[in-house]
């Protein structure tokens, strides 16, 4: 399960990254890496007619775009012929199929590179033959290896690159290691295998045990996210292991604090943790009852670092509040309390203001397709999930003058109308708010009645999804993971029909 | 068909004495655009026309005249989910048709939002002011005027036997963007409405054989009937003669009087960091300081930055200030009196963060003030200084205190005794904008300066103007000298 991306939502109250899949690694349609976008194309179309002005004379022609590896000659050239044709790929691939709208699938970062792509990369690496390549392109070279599939070779590059550091300069020879691991993470399919051997080699060589943890952790993310989880397992043990020797001094220091993001020690490790649980053991405990499930967690927090189970920073267990809204749409929503008890209810805390944004030339854009999709999904799937999604006003809308509350209210209830979420209500919030003195002016918004309650007297500003069970307590709060809500639905749904959390006891 | 000079000839082939495009012209072009295109979805059409007429010479002889106009058409098109666009100077309906066709192919190839965003109606209707920055006087400069102008020039120069360069310079641009949708208006935030601008400048070197002596002078205005060529040359002249056979001086701090020209050249640092949105992440002089209960970085807005003497704005009638025109345009004060009472902003942060509708443009075309004291009067008034001409090859070495660093040129001297006493040689200086209209003694009469168009590939970017006063100002930070005279 993707138990730090749970944590790491409410910690930071990050909006946008904890609403969808943000962070997705794979390759899109706006091209590999993203060194390059489609913009940038139209761009370098525009400029490649207007900088030269005997270009300018000559009837447009389509360019021709087929790669002829023979005109590329260093290492760069190859990289970035090699992106363009997969760039190009995913860009047809884009026309035909939205994956915005779709499920992510993990396994996409175990899938080969198209073979168009591989080709190109077999073709133009041909001409760098190791072990005579300079090391001076040793980044990109090895990418293209791995690209071209010559894993041997990278292998030989890398040792090769590391017998070229002095042996006395330890923090070059770190740096070669990181970006090894930064190839071999973004290489398709990953190359975890590479990527684990190097981290191990370099936490245990290393005394730093704070930032070896962050090494371990590395490694589960991206395992986790390519669906290893084996793997991803084993680096959870790993740090749960360095954790439980750590120092008094060593949980105060601030590499400490800096671990997770900023998130500091306690969240890595809460997700190590969760990782060993992995998602049958929280759905054991979900089958005995909501409270069973807060209980795992707590104790797990309390067990880690030491505090208080209460301490544990995610409402799970907590009796979900009641949404208040100036505007419900439907308007008969504002008759019923929701999360409504008896039925299995998900809260979503959206800010349309975060979704949507205009460019500088008036184009309007949508930020949080793939959320909203999945949420459909889901609402189709569990057609008794009770879905109310929560907007607050933003004093102001894409490119819009500077609409009124209602105003901005209704053009928030259009676009997500737009979506087609069976069953979902729709409850807006007039955003309590102030102005600096000017000549400053900044508007400062204040926390919301709903943004108060469901932050339960903690610090941190919630976002995302909060899975409600028929009783009213809140099952999870998270990043939006159609694979966990789906199997958390269907353990409700079976509670729900034995009777609830006091049957399941 | 070809062209005049051989090249593919336009189907709106500007007459002689029309050397811009007309807005019936530019509208007339847009249609055809629009009537190309295919598959629904929107147009855009930008066009660019503009004339430039120059002259250059060097060691007292033309090196290039010229009289040039060109067009620049960009199209972009939104078709379904994407938006392509393409850029041409070719308008023949056969070159037209095939850059819509262009456009439109990229457009297939680069979707860019395929998920509408339901509800929303147009962008809104903007108010667009007409710039006052229109001249016949330079429009009407011909080649032959400004060889005469050039030749009277350099005569004064030759005939001390000194040695001239520089350059006389005419622009006269046109620009139009607008949307099929709305080819007629009103125009929204996003277009910009017909609209023609003339710039003149005139800038000058004076050396002598020996290359121990340099002066210069030079001013820009949209309106060549206020630049007083001959003026310019005989102060180049004076201050190439003044200027020979400088000594060295050590760095150090040195009380200076800076001429109008080093006050802008100086000033330019600061109008870069002149926007809201660095301030509030705490990397200018205008960030205050972090406040840890809101989260958001204070800003200096409404605090005093600089001496009380100096107030700087922007007022669009005036026409000595004229720039191109952006939507909802006022008057603005960004020092009023010494504290800083606005920062730029655009037209996106004014909706989100301040639920204001127009954006506040950056510090472009300014006006600073000053007060009533003479040059002459400043350095009567200095027991030890330095009067700086000019600098040149300014850069910014710390945005956080716009501290900057670059060098004196075309004629430094120093100051004993109320008197100058001698030329010296050129120093580079480390020092902030800030700091120095925070060490004011005394400032004069402000006037227009030399502001040159900042990028000079970019055929269509206006002036920039500025009019700032003389000052004397304590604690100049120079750091070594240099050999450059």
């Amino acid at each position: 399960m993707r138990s730090d991306v749970k944590i790491t939502s409410i910690a930071l109250g990050s909006r946008l990254p904890a609403l969808g899949y943000g962070t997705r690694r794979e390759p899109s349609a706006d091209g590999r890496r993203q060194r390059h976008s489609a913009a940038g194309s139209a761009l370098a179309l525009t400029l490649a007619l207007a900088a030269a002005p005997a270009a300018a004379q000559t009837r447009f022609e389509w360019p021709d775009t087929a790669v002829q590896v023979g005109k590329y000659t260093t290492v760069d050239n190859c990289l970035a012929a090699v992106s363009r044709v997969w760039r190009q790929d995913k860009q047809r691939e884009s026309l035909v199929v939205w994956s915005d709208t779709m499920p992510r699938n993990p396994r996409v970062e175990l899938e080969p590179l198209p073979a168009p792509v591989k080709e190109t990369a077999v073709r133009c690496a041909a001409r760098f033959a190791e072990p005579t390549a300079s090391l001076d392109d040793f980044a990109p070279l090895l990418a293209l290896y791995l690209d071209a599939g010559r894993d041997s070779d990278a292998t030989a590059l890398l040792a090769r690159r590391l017998a070229a550091v002095p042996a006395k300069r330890t923090h070059e020879r770190v740096a070669v290691g990181d970006t090894a691991v930064d190839v071999y993470l973004q290489a398709r399919p990953v190359r975890l295998d590479e990527a684990e051997r190097i981290l191990v080699e370099r936490a245990r060589s290393g005394s730093d045990r704070v930032a070896r943890l962050e090494l371990y952790s590395r490694l589960m993310n991206a395992a986790r996210d390519a669906g290893d989880t084996t793997r991803a397992r084993r680096a959870a043990q790993w740090i749960v292991a360095v954790a439980d020797s750590l120092t008094k001094a060593e949980r105060e220091s601030e590499a400490w604090d800096k671990l997770a993001g900023g998130n500091g020690g306690k969240l890595l490790i809460f997700g190590a943790m969760q990782e060993l649980m992995g998602l049958p053991m929280m759905l054991d405990s979900l089958r005995q009852g909501t409270a069973a499930l807060a209980a795992l967690e707590r104790n797990t927090w309390a067990q880690i670092t030491g505090e208080r189970p209460e301490a544990l920073p995610l409402p799970v267990g907590e009796r979900a509040p009641t949404i208040t809204a100036d505007y419900w749409y439907p308007r008969d929503a504002a008759g019923t309390p929701r999360p409504a008890r008896g039925h299995i209810s998900m809260v979503l805390l959206l800010d349309h203001a975060a979704c949507l944004h205009v460019d500088p030339t008036g184009y309007v854009g949508d930020q949080c397709t793939s959320l909203v999709y999945g949420l459909r999904r889901v609402s189709e799937r569990f057609p008794q999930l009770q879905i109310t999604i929560v907007d607050q006003t933003a004093g102001s809308y894409l490119y819009l003058p500077p609409p009124a509350p209602a105003d901005e209210a209704e053009l928030a209830r259009k676009w997500i109308d737009a979506y087609r979420i069976p069953g979902a209500a729709i409850a807006v919030t007039n955003t309590p708010h102030w102005n600096l003195p000017n000549p400053d002016g900044r508007r400062i918004d204040k926390d919301t009645p709903n943004m108060t309650a469901y932050s339960f007297g903690k610090s941190w500003k919630p976002s995302g999804i909060f899975l409600v069970d028929q009783d009213g307590l809140i099952v999870s709060a998270l990043a939006f993971d159609e694979v966990q809500i789906g199997k958390f639905m269907e353990v409700l749904m079976r509670r729900q029909t034995a009777g609830g959390n006091r049957a399941a006891k | 068909m070809r062209g005049r000079h051989g090249g593919p000839a336009r189907l709106i082939a500007p007459e002689d004495n029309e050397r811009i495009l007309s807005k019936e012209e530019c509208d007339a072009i847009a249609q055809r655009v629009f009537d190309f295109a295919k598959g629904g979805g929107e147009t855009r059409v930008r066009l660019m026309s503009w004339w430039n007429g120059e002259l250059r010479w060097a060691r007292n002889r033309v090196s290039l005249a010229s009289d040039r106009r060109d067009i620049r058409l960009e199209i972009w098109r939104t078709v379904g989910t994407g938006r392509g666009n393409v850029g041409t100077n070719q308008l023949d309906d056969t070159s037209l048709e095939a850059a819509v066709r262009a456009a439109e192919r990229s457009a297939v190839l680069a979707p860019m939002n395929r998920h509408e965003v339901p509800g929303v109606p147009g962008a809104p209707a903007a108010e667009w002011s007409k710039p006052a920055i229109w001249s016949d006087a330079t429009y009407a400069v011909t080649p032959e005027t400004r060889g005469e102008v050039a030749r009277a020039l350099v005569a004064p120069a030759e005939a001390k036997g000194m040695v001239s360069a520089g350059y006389t310079e005419m622009r006269a641009g046109a620009m139009m963007s607008v949307s099929s949708e709305r080819l007629a208006g009103p125009y929204t935030p996003y277009d910009t409405p017909y609209v023609t601008w003339t710039q003149a400048q005139c800038s000058m070197t004076v050396r002598d054989q020996q290359g121990n002596g340099s002066g210069w002078a030079g001013l820009s205005s949209y309106d060549w009937g206020k630049i007083d060529a001959p003026a310019l040359a005989a102060r180049a002249l004076e201050k190439c003669l003044a200027s020979r056979n400088p000594v060295s001086l050590e760095p150090g701090r040195y009380t200076v009087i800076l001429e109008p020209q080093a006050v802008a050249d100086l000033m330019e640092m600061m109008t870069l960091t002149m926007w809201r949105e660095r301030a509030e992440v705490g990397l200018t002089p205008w960030a205050l300081a972090p406040d840890d209960v809101l989260q958001l970085w204070r800003t200096k807005l409404g605090l005093k930055v600089m001496d009380e003497r100096i107030t700087i704005s922007h007022d669009p009638a005036d026409p000595q200030l004229g720039i191109l025109p952006e939507p909802w345009m006022q008057p603005v004060t960004w020092f009023d009196k010494g504290v800083l009472t606005n920062l730029a902003y655009d037209r996106e942060y004014a909706l989100a963060r301040l639920n204001a509708n127009a954006a506040l443009r950056g510090m472009t075309g300014y006006r600073m003030s000053g007060g009533t004291t003479s040059i002459d009067e400043m350095i009567a008034t200095t027991q030890r200084g330095l009067l700086v001409t000019r600098f040149s090859n300014s850069r910014l070495l710390d945005e956080r205190s716009v501290l900057s660093t670059g060098l004196t040129r075309d004629g430094l001297w120093l100051i004993e005794h109320g008197k100058i006493s001698k030329a010296v040689k050129n120093f580079r200086f480390t020092e902030s904008p800030l700091f120095v209209l925070n060490s004011l003694e005394q400032l004069g009469p402000p006037v227009p300066v030399f502001r040159p168009v900042k990028n000079p590939y970019e055929q269509a970017a206006p002036l920039t103007p500025a009019i700032v006063p003389p000052l004397k100002a304590r604690d100049f930070s120079f750091t070594s000298t240099i050999d450059a005279i």
